[in-house]
Formats: structure tokens, sequence, C-alpha cells
């Protein structure tokens, strides 16, 4: 139908994203997932990321189980009403410099829940997002590609007014 | 007696594949270093073909999120609200709009999720 549009390995994505982060860190990335209502779709594209396919540790970049241990906080799902509190919490609790990634059409914009009493129709009116990463929900490749996004942000300076 | 046909059976196996009976070249993938390549079924960025739309909104009112405006003469397609659903490409009957595989659309700014056609 149309020529590949995918032209790097898993491999040679991967290898560059690790070169880049041990220059601008000099260590490990860490990445908090925080579920703000999602359907767990964008969950399992996340997880798929872990399986020996794809398998992010080896290219330096581990999920955390807090925010104050992340630099970079991955955002799903349509802000809930009860996780709207939540969220700007993980996002205050988050040393700075920090970049927020907000993952999957739902996080973006509310997607086939905008405009419902329950949802605050994504990320955006809350805290200040970085990164968007579209798809419903987006696969592992296209994580890849948003986080290599997210490390251009990080090598272009980061935003002096964000506390 | 039967267990010496049982041997004879299997130094025969063994000669057999010492002489490459079973051989067929390379039959291992080249994991991890394999290309993703996209299934048929795959849905990614819609993309408009401008001298087939005629701009009868059918795609627009198919769309159950609101992802697509017409506003004189061009199609906008908000990607950010987009669910790649496909609903948009039933519903076209000039066949102007497809959904492409593309897939990497990922953007610091809003505004880059705004497509034109």
């Amino acid at each position: 139908m149309v020529e590949t549009i995918i032209q790097e390995t898993v491999e040679e994505l991967g290898n560059k994203i690790n070169t880049r982060i041990k220059k601008l860190f000099g260590r490990s990335l860490a990445i908090r997932e925080v579920d703000a209502g999602s359907c767990n779709a964008c969950e399992v594209e996340a997880m798929a990321l872990e399986y020996p396919f794809y398998d992010m540790e080896r290219f330096g970049i581990h999920v955390v189980a807090s925010p104050r241990h992340a630099d970079v906080l991955l955002i799903t799902g349509p802000v809930t009403r009860n996780m709207e509190l939540g969220l700007v919490q993980a996002y205050k609790a988050t040393p700075s410099p920090k970049i927020v990634i907000a993952m999957g059409t739902c996080a973006i914009t509310g997607g086939i829940f905008k405009d419902s009493y329950a949802v605050a129709n994504g990320v955006d009116g809350l805290i200040p997002v970085d990164v968007y990463i579209p798809g419903c929900p987006p696969p592992p490749q296209a994580i890849m590609q948003g986080l290599m996004v997210a490390l251009d942000k990080m090598e272009s300076g980061f935003n002096a007014s964000k506390f | 007696m039967i267990y010496e046909c049982k041997e004879a059976n299997h130094s025969m196996m063994f000669k057999m594949l010492r002489n490459g009976v079973m051989r067929k070249g390379i039959i291992t993938t080249k994991y991890p270093r394999e290309r993703i390549v996209p299934f048929d079924g795959d849905k990614g960025l819609p993309v408009v073909s401008a001298s087939r739309c005629n701009f009868c909104a059918a795609c627009a009112m198919a769309c159950p999120t609101g992802a697509i405006q017409i506003i004189e003469q061009i199609v906008e397609l908000d990607i950010g609200a987009c669910i790649f659903c496909g609903a948009c490409e039933r519903a076209c009957d000039q066949e102007a709009l497809k959904m492409s595989p593309l897939v990497e659309l990922a953007t610091k700014k809003r505004e880059g999720l705004r497509m034109r056609y």
C-alpha cells in the first residue's frame, strides 16, 4: 500500500535514545506512569515496551514507583474528576526539571470522553504539557518516538518558569 | 531384534542429517534487528487527497469525536482528537480519505497536531 514509514529498527532507535540519555543525565531516565482514568489500552501499550521485543530497560529507560523518583511523567487518560487532585499532586511531587508527556488522544483532548460531566478534557487545562503523543492507543514505536521528542526538548533547555 | 531395528533407523537418520537432508538455509529471523512492518489493517494518520475530495463533509459527520472540520475548501484534521477508528474512511464516497500506516506523530506543540489539507 504505502511504503514502510518506520525506517529504524527497535535496536537502532533504542541505541540512539540510550546515547542521548547517557549524554544528558549520565544515568538512566526514570518514568512515572500516571493513570488519570484511562481505559488501560495505553497502559497495555506502555507495558509492551517492557516486554522482550522492545525491552526498554536495556536502553536506560526505567519505570519507577513514585513521582519523587521520576524525570518524566507519562500521563494517560482523560483526567477524571476524582483524579484531578491526584494528578496535580503527582506533578508537584516530581522534582524539577521535569517533562510531562500526554499520551493518547484522551490525555490530549479528552477523546471519546470529551465534554462528559466526569472528565476535565485532557491534561492541558491542569498542568503544562511538554510532549503530545496522539494515538488511540499509540503503539510502542510511537511512544519511543515521543520519548525522542521529549529528549529533544530537554536538550534545548528546560523551561525556567516552571516551579 | 526390534531394538536392533530401532538403532539401525537412528544411525540412518543421523547419516541423513549429516548429509544435510533437513537443511533449508537460514531459518532464524534477525530478532530484534528486524524492521517493524505495519499490518494491512493497521490504522494511522488519515490522509486526504485534495484532488479527489469534493468537500461533502460526510467524514466530518461520521467522526465520533469531531476531529474533522471543513472550513472553506480546507479539511482540518485534529490528530489530538482523532481516535483512528476509520469511520471517516468508510463514510467517504470519493475514496479521498485513506488511513495511512504512519503512527509516529508525537509533537512538542499542540498546534503541530492540527493537519490541513
